[in-house]
């Protein structure tokens, strides 16, 4: 089996996050992580990104007049 | 004859998007905001967004992923109704997009990954939303799409309506520029030293 070196994790990192990887692949991403202390700090500050954009970006609280809007118009229809 | 050939009254339909469908409203208003970056254009973009959704709702496939139809429903009528309207560059510059921007300056900066987690985590909302909102369209609907939503590229493809290779490269330039957009953020608010 060949070895994933850093270079090839960090050009699949993305993939890798985005679940968007074959089995065989993450297999490989994994085995390396485990014993990269560098590739795993890249791949945690990545998810933290993340992480942070879904968690301050998401939901917002709609307007109660605008709900009452979209109701009267769903019910209009 | 099997229940599911049965076609649903008008009744049940309005019944299951009551219950199914609005609730999701919340996320589609953040999302809405995201694209249109003003409340109005917002409200009146979720407003299209269930309409469209309720007068489609009997072609919608129960047991489907509701989400993501809607979600679909909103970015089409988004690219369809308000892209016209803004006219924004829909480039990132290449000097925007190099790979690990941010990650050097804060490791720089922290002595370890919770301390750089930490800095990340004191952003107030309003920054992190504005660094989103300040990419060009077409990044910021992927990321968006993707990094708030959790959207696999295959259905942002499907969404926005061009190939999976696209929506890659849209994503890998607009989160670089992203991460760029949130270093001058950090810095501005002096959340790192000088």
């Amino acid at each position: 089996m060949f070895e994933t070196d850093c270079q090839e994790v960090l050009q699949r990192i993305e993939l890798y996050l985005d679940g968007e990887l074959g089995d065989e692949h993450c297999m490989g991403i994994e085995i390396h992580l485990s014993g990269c202390g560098s590739c795993m700090h890249r791949l945690e500050f990545r998810r933290e990104v993340r992480s942070l954009i879904r968690r301050k970006c998401g939901q917002e609280a709609v307007p109660p007049e605008v709900v009452e809007r979209i109701r009267r118009a769903i019910g209009s229809v | 004859m099997a229940e599911a050939d049965i076609e649903r009254s008008d009744g049940d339909l309005r019944r299951a998007f009551d219950e199914e469908a609005l609730p999701l409203m919340p996320s589609l208003y953040g999302a809405a905001l995201r694209l249109t970056r003003n409340p109005a254009d917002a409200e009146d973009l979720l407003q299209e967004t269930f309409l469209r959704a309720f007068r489609g709702f009997r072609g919608f496939a129960p047991g489907t992923n509701l989400k993501a139809w809607l979600y679909r429903i909103l970015t089409n009528t988004f690219i369809n109704s308000y892209r016209k309207k803004q006219r924004e560059p829909q480039t990132i510059p290449d000097e925007d997009v190099e790979e690990w921007y941010l990650y050097n300056r804060l490791a720089r900066e922290a002595p370890d990954s919770s301390a750089e987690a930490a800095v990340l985590e004191s952003m107030p909302d309003e920054d992190v939303k504005a660094a989103l909102e300040a990419l060009p369209e077409v990044f910021r609907t992927a990321v968006l799409l993707a990094d708030v939503e959790g959207f696999s590229y295959k259905e942002i493809a499907e969404m926005t309506g061009v190939p999976i290779g696209t929506v890659m490269s849209r994503l890998h330039r607009g989160r670089r520029a992203l991460e760029k957009a949130l270093w001058k953020k950090v810095r501005e608010r002096g959340l790192v030293r000088d």
